[in-house]
């Protein structure tokens, strides 16, 4: 019997593993991006649970928010 | 195997490598995550000498937070460094134009497209991530939060303002070039200036060690923010401001 | 199996899908994204290790906050490269 602790942790990472391996295979550039967002903020969580609650802040503000940013600002140059 | 890169968003085919190199790569890596596992599962720390140490240094540290104590007190030197290699980041992006050095830090224009919405918006926005941006700063002192989140936070407030396309930002202008270099100068000042009374650099008197950190926290606040504003303004070969002559922009490029 | 130990796995493959996409992929700003995808794992792998005592210890914790700032520097600075690169090998016309 899996406790729900377990369950959260598990969900957590093998969620971060999957959205980096579509974020890599993805087709599109954009796809690619939104999808390393969307890792980013649950690798967020991970840290929540392991008691890293600064790290937590920076990387919801940095990793996620501010390196989304520049990508897709990348990406509108690369496209014009 | 980084001599085919590219750029185009169509042409990206899993395999510009050919299947068997992908295979041999894909083993190699599979072997080496497998060994670090393995050595992972026997690692079996017995102590943390670390823990104690922090935890019984802390009362000296000026702070409460113990992540801001090892920042900005007991390991200082790392957070000086990396003040540093951000001032490099933003020197190696930084846009050239001597000419732009008389213009100021930020102009006001129409621009070209408005987006109601957003303008709305960023009236209740903005002030509210400046508070909070302070708020983290200040309570980076005793609970989670510190200068990283609130330069963070505050670029992120620069860069929605950017977006607006209301102001634009010229970082060859004295003010801004103050804001880049203003984190590193007060932390080397404070680190040189506590040598007068320790005798030894970055070591803070201990009845001083909290008002010294956070001066060197809001310094390095406001060059983390401008340092990260810089960086996504540099992105931007088309400024989304106004743009005098394209001539002269060919040039730096 | 501890939290521990699940989060240090989890990080470790992280890191093999980073490194891998890394070696693998051709194009330059999905070799960036994997790069950071590399970088997370590897502070999965600190953090996890902090959390294995009683008490979290700090000290990776702060090396990590460090590490995710230059980061993101590092990664301004690859995509300013690539955009001027693009903006080179584009042809003049529509500059």
């Amino acid at each position: 019997m899996i406790s729900g602790e377990l369950f959260i942790d598990l969900l957590l990472g093998i969620g971060a593993l999957v959205t980096a391996i579509l974020c890599l295979t993805a087709k599109d550039l954009f796809q690619a991006i939104l999808l390393f967002i969307s890792m980013g903020l649950l690798v967020t969580l991970a840290w929540v649970r392991l008691g890293a609650w600064d790290v937590a802040i920076a990387e919801a503000a940095i990793g996620a928010g501010l390196t989304g940013a520049l990508l897709i600002a990348t990406r509108r140059q690369l496209n014009q | 195997m980084f001599n085919n890169m590219t750029l185009s968003d169509s042409a990206q085919q899993e395999g510009g490598l050919p299947s068997s190199v992908l295979f041999i790569v894909g083993l190699v890596v599979a072997t080496v995550c497998l060994f670090l596992a393995m050595s992972l599962v026997e690692f079996q720390p017995t102590d943390q000498p670390l823990v104690t140490l922090v935890a019984s240094n802390l009362e000296q540290s000026g702070v409460e937070n113990p992540v801001t104590a090892v920042l900005l007190n007991f390991r200082s030197y790392d957070t000086l460094l990396e003040v540093a290699v951000l001032l490099i980041v933003a020197l190696a992006v930084m846009p050239s134009g001597l000419q732009d050095a008389q213009q100021p830090f930020i102009t006001v224009s129409k621009p070209r497209e408005r987006s109601l919405v957003l303008e709305a918006f960023l009236r209740w926005l903005l002030p509210a991530i400046v508070v909070t941006s302070g708020y983290l700063l200040w309570t980076g002192a005793s609970l989670p939060g510190g200068a990283f989140q609130a330069g963070a936070l505050l670029a992120g407030a620069g860069i929605l303002l950017l977006l607006a396309g209301h102001h634009s930002f010229n970082f060859n202008a004295p003010t801004a070039r103050l804001l880049l270099v203003i984190g590193l100068a007060m932390f080397l000042l404070v680190g040189a200036g506590v040598i007068l009374s320790s005798g030894i650099a970055l070591a803070y008197p201990v009845a001083m060690s909290g008002i010294l950190i956070l001066v060197i926290e809001v310094a390095a606040t406001l060059t983390i923010a401008a340092v990260l504003v810089l960086l996504f303004c540099a992105l931007q070969i088309e400024p989304l401001g106004p743009q005098p002559n394209l001539g002269d922009k060919e040039k730096h490029l | 199996m501890t939290q521990a130990l699940l989060y240090g796995v989890f990080g470790i493959a992280l890191f093999g899908i980073g490194l891998f996409g890394v070696l693998a992929i051709t194009h330059v700003v999905k070799k960036i994204l994997a790069i950071n995808i590399c970088g997370v794992g590897v502070f999965m792998v600190f953090i996890a290790n902090a959390s294995s005592g009683a008490t979290p210890d700090f000290v990776p914790h702060a090396m990590v906050l460090t590490g995710i700032v230059v980061a993101v520097a590092g990664t301004a600075m690859a995509l300013s490269l690539v955009v001027r690169i693009n903006a080179l090998e584009k042809p003049e016309e529509d500059a």
